[in-house]
C-alpha cells in the first residue's frame, strides 16, 4: 500500500551477545545496519573487525574455493533429485555439519588437488601427443638419433623439404657426378622427411641446393634412440596418464558422497559471511558494541520482544525519523500487487518522501500486457507454467515476485484473449468460439478507441496522483494551477467533439486562459510570466502524443494475433491430407511457442514503457535507496528452524 | 496477370523485405555488442539476448503487413481480381512499415548496442536499458498501424 515507515534503531549490547543478536536480526530479516561514522576517534571506540565467533575453523575455508569444489564434484556423479530440490536444514543437521568442518575442509582441498591433477594430466597428454606427431614421420629411420653424425669425409643431414619444392630438390641431387645419397623417410603435414649424406667436397654446391629448396634441418629434442622407440615410449606415457585419469575419476566419485554436506556448508558459510559484512558497520569497545540502523516501525515490538530474551544487558532505542532525514525505501503491498514491485524496481525506487506507485501502476500494467499479448490459450499456458515453476522451484524474494508476475500476466492475457475471441490466434474462431466482446481485426476502430480511452484514463490518473501529492504537501494552489486547469482544458477539448460541444469549448477556453495566467508564475518579470504561460499551451501536443502512444496496445495485439494466424494457416494447409499432417503438428507447436516468446517480450517491454514514460512521467519522484536488511539467502538449502544458522 | 495483382505482391515484397533488412542489420549490430560483453562475462547472456531481440520486431511487423495483403487478396486461394488503383493503394500502404521498419530497425539496433554497453557496466539497470531502444520502436509501431489501416480498409 505504501512506502514502509521506518524507525531509527540503535542498540548497545555486550560483545559476547553480538553473534546471537545478529542471528536474530538475520532470521527476522528486517534490520539494516548503517555504517557508523565514528566522530570521537578516542581509542576506546574502534571499528569492529569482521571476525565472527560461531564457526571458528570456517575462517580457514574460503567460500569461493568451496563453491568451486562443489562444481568440480558435480562432474563425478549424479543425484536423482526432483526439480527445485533443496536440503532441509534443521538445527541438529547444522550442528553436525559444524562439527565435520575440519573434515569437509579437507575434502575441499582434496577436490582442489584433483582439479590440479586433472589439468596436469590434460596438459601432459597434449604435450605427448605433439611429441608423437613430431617423431612419427621419422619412424622408418632405423637407427638411434645420436648415431646420426658426420664422419671425416661425409656429412649426414636429417631434415624436411616442403612438398612443392621436393621434386626440384630430388632432381638436383640426382644429377650425375654428385657424390651424395638421400632417402625419403616419411611425410609430415606439409613436407617430406629426408636423410641426406654427401662428401664434404660438395659443401658449397649443397649449401645452394639446400637453400633453394628451403631445407629445414630437423631437431630431435628429448630423445636419442630411434624414433620408433621414442613413439613407443611416448605412447606408454600416455597410457600411464590415462590410468591416472581413471584414478582421479575414482577418487572424484568417492568424494562425491560428500557433496550434500558441502552444499549445506556453502549456505551456512555464505549466511555467516552476510553477517560478518554487517559486523563491519558496527562500533566496538572492549566489551560492548553499538549498532545503528533502520527497521520498519511496525516491527518495533517484535524486535524488542526477541532481544529481551537474549540478555538483560541490551539497550535498544527506536527513534522517529527527523523531517529532513533520508531513509531507505521498502514497499509493503498485498500479495496481488507485490509482484508488480519488480516493474517499479527496474525503473528505480521512488524517493522516501514520495508515494508508493505500485498500487496505481499494477492495474494498468496488468491490463496493457493482457491486451498486447491478448490470447486466451497463451494466457492459460503462461499461468499454468508460471504457477508450476514458482511452486516447484520454491522461489523466494525477487524470484517469487517474477514467478507470480508471470502468473498474473497470464491471467490478464487469458481475460483479454477471451474478450477478443483469440485462442491460439484465430484457432478458436476456426472451431467456432465467439469473442465475448468484439474481434479487433474486424472492428479496428473500436479497438483504437478502446486503446486511446485507456490511455486517457491512465494519463488522467497520473495527473490526479500528482495533484494528490501536491495537496498532501499543502501546495493547494499548485494542484489547482498545474493539474486542475489542465483537466479543464483537456476535458473541454474532448467534450468539443461530443454533442455538448458548447460546454466543452467554454471549459477549454477558461482552462487555457487560466494556464496562460498561471504557468509562468515562477518567472520574475511580467513579460516572461506571460510568454512562459502562453508557451505552456504547447503542452497540449505533448498530451496528444501521450494518448496516441497507446495505439501500440492495438498494434502489438495485432502482431500476436496475425503471427498466430500465419502459423495456423501453414498448419491448415499441411493438415489437409493425412500424410502431411505429421509436419503440421511440429510447425504449430514450434510456431506458437515462438509467438508466445516474442510477443510476451514485446508486451512486457511496451507495457513497461507506457508506465515509465507516459504514466510515471506525470508524477513519479525517483531517487530512493532500497532497504537492504540483513537476511538469510540460501542457494542449496531450506532453513527449517532459526537455530540452524 | 493483372497490374493490380502485381502491385499488391510488390507491396508484400517491400514490406517484408525492407523491414526484414532493417531488423537483420539492427539485430546484427546489437549482437556484435552482446558477444563482446558476454566474452567478458558469460553470465550476462540472458540480459543481453533480450536487448538483442528488441530490433527484431520490425521484421515481424513487415511480415504481418505482407501476410495481411496476401490474406486480403486471397492469394493462397488463387488470388482475386485487384484493380490497378487498389493495387497501388496496397503497395503504398505497405511502404510505411517497409521504410520505417528499415531505418528504425537499424537505429534501434544502435540504441540496443549502446544499452548492452550499459548492461556491461551496470547490470542492475536492465529496466532503463530496455527503455532506450523501446523509444525507437514507437515509430515502427506507428508505421505498422498506418500500414494496417490502409491495407485492411482498401476497397478491393
Amino acid at each position: 500500500m505504501a512506502i514502509v515507515e521506518m524507525k531509527k534503531i540503535s542498540l548497545v549490547a555486550l560483545k559476547s551477545d553480538k553473534d546471537k543478536i545478529l542471528k536474530i536480526f538475520q532470521a527476522l530479516g528486517n534490520v539494516e545496519a548503517i555504517e557508523i561514522q565514528s566522530e570521537d576517534s578516542k581509542e576506546i571506540v574502534k571499528k569492529a573487525l569482521a571476525k565472527s565467533t560461531s564457526v571458528k575453523d570456517a575462517d580457514l575455508l574460503d567460500i569461493s574455493l568451496l563453491g568451486r569444489a562443489i562444481s568440480t564434484l558435480k562432474r563425478y556423479g549424479y543425484r536423482k533429485k526432483p526439480l527445485g530440490f533443496k536440503h532441509a536444514l534443521s538445527a541438529d543437521k547444522s550442528k553436525e555439519i559444524g562439527q565435520k568442518i575440519k573434515f569437509l575442509t579437507e575434502v575441499v582441498l582434496e577436490c582442489q588437488r584433483l582439479e590440479d591433477k586433472l589439468s596436469d594430466i590434460r596438459s601432459g597428454k597434449t604435450r605427448l601427443t605433439n611429441l608423437i606427431a613430431q617423431a612419427e614421420p621419422w619412424i622408418s629411420l632405423d637407427m638411434p638419433i645420436k648415431d646420426v653424425k658426420d664422419t671425416k669425409d661425409t656429412k649426414v643431414l636429417l631434415g624436411t623439404v616442403g612438398k612443392d619444392a621436393s621434386e626440384t630438390f630430388e632432381r638436383s641431387l640426382n644429377e650425375p657426378l654428385k657424390d651424395c645419397w638421400f632417402q625419403r623417410l616419411g611425410e609430415t603435414k606439409d613436407g617430406y622427411c629426408y636423410i641426406l649424406m654427401y662428401h664434404r667436397g660438395l659443401d658449397a654446391d649443397m649449401a645452394i641446393i639446400l637453400k633453394e629448396s628451403a631445407f629445414n634441418k630437423a631437431t630431435f629434442a628429448g630423445y636419442e634412440g630411434t624414433p620408433k622407440n621414442a613413439v613407443e615410449n611416448y605412447t606408454k606415457q600416455i597410457e600411464a596418464l590415462d590410468e591416472q585419469f581413471l584414478e582421479v575419476q575414482k577418487q572424484g566419485e568417492r568424494l562425491y558422497s560428500h557433496i550434500d554436506d558441502l552444499e549445506i556448508l556453502f549456505d551456512l558459510l555464505s549466511i555467516k559471511q552476510d553477517r560478518d559484512a554487517q559486523t563491519e558497520r558496527l562500533l566496538e569497545t572492549r566489551e560492548a558494541f553499538l549498532l545503528r540502523g533502520w527497521a520498519p516501525a511496525k516491527d518495533e515490538a517484535l524486535i524488542r520482544a526477541r532481544l529481551e530474551k537474549v540478555s538483560e544487558a541490551i539497550k535498544i532505542d527506536f527513534e522517529d525519523i527527523g523531517r529532513d532525514e533520508v531513509y531507505p525505501v521498502a514497499f509493503r503491498n498485498s500479495a496481488l500487487i507485490r509482484p508488480f514491485e519488480m516493474i517499479t524496481k527496474l525503473y528505480g525506487l521512488p524517493t522516501h518522501t514520495s508515494i508508493d506507485s505500485n498500487i496505481h501502476m499494477a492495474p494498468f500494467f496488468f491490463a496493457f500486457f493482457g491486451i498486447m499479448l491478448g490470447d486466451a490459450a497463451y494466457g492459460i499456458i503462461m499461468a499454468v507454467l508460471g504457477t508450476y515453476f514458482t511452486k516447484k522451484l520454491k522461489l523466494k524474494g525477487d524470484g517469487a515476485k517474477i514467478g507470480w508476475l508471470v502468473v498474473l500476466l497470464g491471467v490478464a492475457t487469458f481475460i483479454w484473449g477471451a474478450v477478443f475471441g483469440s485462442w491460439f490466434g484465430d484457432g478458436g474462431a476456426r472451431i467456432g468460439i465467439a469473442p465475448i466482446w468484439f474481434d479487433p481485426l474486424t472492428n479496428p476502430m473500436l479497438m483504437l478507441g478502446l486503446c486511446f480511452g485507456l490511455g486517457f484514463v491512465q494519463i488522467f490518473t497520473g495527473m490526479a496522483i500528482r495533484a494528490w501529492i501536491n495537496i498532501k504537501r499543502g501546495l493547494y494552489l499548485d494542484a489547482f494551477f498545474d493539474q486542475g486547469l489542465w483537466y479543464m482544458l483537456l476535458i473541454g477539448l474532448v467534450l468539443m467533439i461530443t454533442p455538448v460541444s458548447v460546454v466543452g469549448s467554454y471549459m477549454a477556453i477558461i482552462g487555457a486562459i487560466g494556464l496562460v495566467l498561471t504557468q509562468g508564475r515562477s518567472q520574475k518579470s511580467i513579460i516572461s510570466k506571460f510568454t512562459t504561460g502562453l508557451l505552456s499551451l504547447y503542452n497540449v501536443s505533448a498530451y496528444l502524443s501521450d494518448v496516441l502512444s497507446y495505439s501500440r496496445l492495438f498494434a502489438l495485439g495485432l502482431a500476436t494475433a496475425v503471427i498466430a494466424m500465419v502459423f495456423n494457416q501453414l498448419g491448415a494447409m499441411l493438415g489437409a491430407s493425412w500424410v502431411t499432417l505429421i509436419f503440421a503438428i511440429p510447425i504449430l507447436v514450434v510456431g506458437h511457442i515462438f509467438n508466445i516468446a516474442v510477443s510476451a517480450l514485446g508486451a512486457y517491454v511496451h507495457a513497461s514503457r507506457l508506465q515509465y514514460i507516459e504514466f510515471f512521467g506525470k508524477y513519479f519522484e525517483g531517487g530512493g535507496r532500497a532497504f537492504r536488511p540483513l537476511d538469510i539467502k540460501t542457494k542449496f538449502t531450506e532453513i527449517l528452524e532459526e537455530e540452524a544458522i | 496477370m493483372e497490374l493490380g495483382q502485381v502491385l499488391a505482391i510488390a507491396g508484400v515484397a517491400l514490406s517484408v523485405g525492407l523491414a526484414g533488412i532493417g531488423s537483420a542489420i539492427g539485430v546484427g549490430i546489437a549482437g556484435q555488442s552482446a558477444a563482446g560483453v558476454v566474452s567478458e562475462d558469460p553470465d550476462k547472456f540472458g540480459q543481453t539476448l533480450i536487448l538483442q531481440a528488441l530490433p527484431g520486431t520490425q521484421g515481424i511487423y513487415g511480415l504481418l503487413i505482407g501476410f495481411l495483403i496476401l490474406l486480403r487478396t486471397e492469394f493462397l486461394a488463387g488470388m482475386i481480381d485487384v484493380s490497378p488503383e487498389a493495387g497501388w493503394m496496397l503497395l503504398f500502404g505497405a511502404l510505411p512499415i517497409g521504410i520505417v521498419g528499415l531505418y528504425s530497425g537499424i537505429a534501434q539496433g544502435k540504441a540496443s548496442a549502446a544499452s548492452i554497453g550499459l548492461i556491461a557496466k551496470r547490470p542492475e539497470e536492465q529496466g532503463k536499458a530496455i527503455i532506450f531502444p523501446a523509444m525507437v520502436e514507437t515509430y515502427a509501431v506507428l508505421a505498422l498501424l498506418a500500414s494496417f489501416l490502409v491495407v485492411w480498409f482498401v476497397r478491393l
